[in-house]
């Protein structure tokens, strides 16, 4: 077995694989503890925990078909024909069997949102998010919106994520970024960290380049529309509606209409 | 006075409402199905806790917006209705 630590925000991942390729991947992916992240987090005590045991030579190859989730008491399995994954009822301990880096990927998503929610502190997002002027900007939209166009036209802006955005709430309630270890393309990590979230884009292909404010309840109904999180306990779909109405709440959000080319840079501040 | 207006109204368990800026949406944790509602719809649903029929209501609404009876009953009823239209309330 190899081990493996990452400290993101306020919370400690560790990582038990089995075999080297795994821990590499991983590796590539989460930023590995420092010696000063230390066992503490500045003010606000301890860090959070959790602990992930990955295994491979799971299964098949994906096949299109869904999620299966099964829950008690002590736990919660997903299943799909390229993983399975037990966590705890918590979500601070789990065990991972993966078919390959796909598989991987999905049940990473899938597991780390989930946590984040549990304890309110953040969230998943399918979106891509750019820094501009020491913000973070999110993009979301449907598939084929444009939110990978996004990355790609904004170069030489550090990119924190192009599929699966990191969103922490601070104890003080601020939004913060983190750079997203869980990426489509440019799978190695940026330059920038973390950065306190800006503003939220709607993406609209368009002939002219614009933006208009959207409403605090059309932002919530949008953006939970594309938080990770396979539904499958009331209690924990009412701690994701909390956390999503936590960022609508504290964030701007705007239609933006664009072409595929920079311009739209001007439009926001 | 119609067939509704003294029927025992319940509201859906398990909805989550959130009000932003004046507007309230009412989240089905079961279904996942999400409806928005005005101001005003947001206080009708917050209101058929204590009162739960549509008379109970229109008094009420009547009184404290000092609106007349009649008119505040036909448009709580249209609202009601499709409450239970889309699911949110059920009656016996």
């Amino acid at each position: 077995m190899y081990l493996y630590q990452s400290v993101i925000g306020d919370h400690r991942i560790r990582f038990v694989v089995q075999t080297e390729h795994l821990k590499e991947w991983i590796a590539a992916r989460f930023p590995e503890e420092r010696q000063h992240d230390g066992a503490e987090n500045g003010e606000s005590g301890p860090l959070e925990e959790a602990v992930l045991t990955i295994k491979d030579f799971y299964g098949s190859m994906y096949d299109d078909g869904p999620v299966e989730i099964e829950s008690d008491e002590d736990s919660v399995t997903y299943t799909r024909t390229d993983y399975r994954m037990v966590a705890s009822a918590d979500y601070s301990r789990v065990e991972l069997a993966v078919f390959d880096d796909l598989a991987l990927k999905h049940a990473l998503i899938n597991w780390y949102s989930a946590w984040l929610i549990h304890r309110r502190k953040g969230l998943l997002i399918h979106s891509s998010c750019v820094v501009e002027n020491g913000k973070a900007w999110l993009f979301v939209g449907h598939s084929g919106a444009g939110k990978s166009t996004v990355t790609e036209l904004s170069a030489p802006r550090p990119i924190l994520s192009d599929e699966a955005t990191l969103l922490l709430l601070g104890p003080d309630g601020k939004v913060t970024i983190q750079d997203s270890p869980l990426r489509s393309e440019n799978e190695e990590r940026g330059e920038v960290s973390a950065c306190e979230l800006g503003g939220i884009h709607f993406l609209i292909q368009s002939a002219d380049v614009r933006r208009d404010p959207v409403s605090k309840v059309e932002t919530l109904v949008g953006l939970m529309d594309k938080v990770f999180y396979w539904k499958h306990n009331k209690l924990e779909t009412a701690k994701m509606i909390a956390v999503c109405r936590e960022v609508v709440q504290r964030t701007p959000a705007y239609n933006l209409y664009f072409q595929k080319n920079d311009t739209f840079w001007g439009q926001i501040s | 006075m119609t067939v509704l207006a003294n029927q025992l109204l319940q509201r859906q368990e398990f909805i989550e409402t959130a009000e932003l800026d004046g507007e309230w949406v009412l989240l089905d944790l079961d279904s996942h199905s999400i409806t928005k509602v005005n101001e005003m719809g947001g206080y009708i649903w917050e209101l058929m806790e204590n009162c739960p029929t549509i008379s109970q209501l229109t008094d009420r609404i009547a009184a404290e917006f000092n609106a007349d009876r009649l008119q505040v009953e036909a448009d709580v009823e249209a609202f009601v209705a499709e409450l239970i239209r889309v699911g949110l309330v059920t009656h016996d």
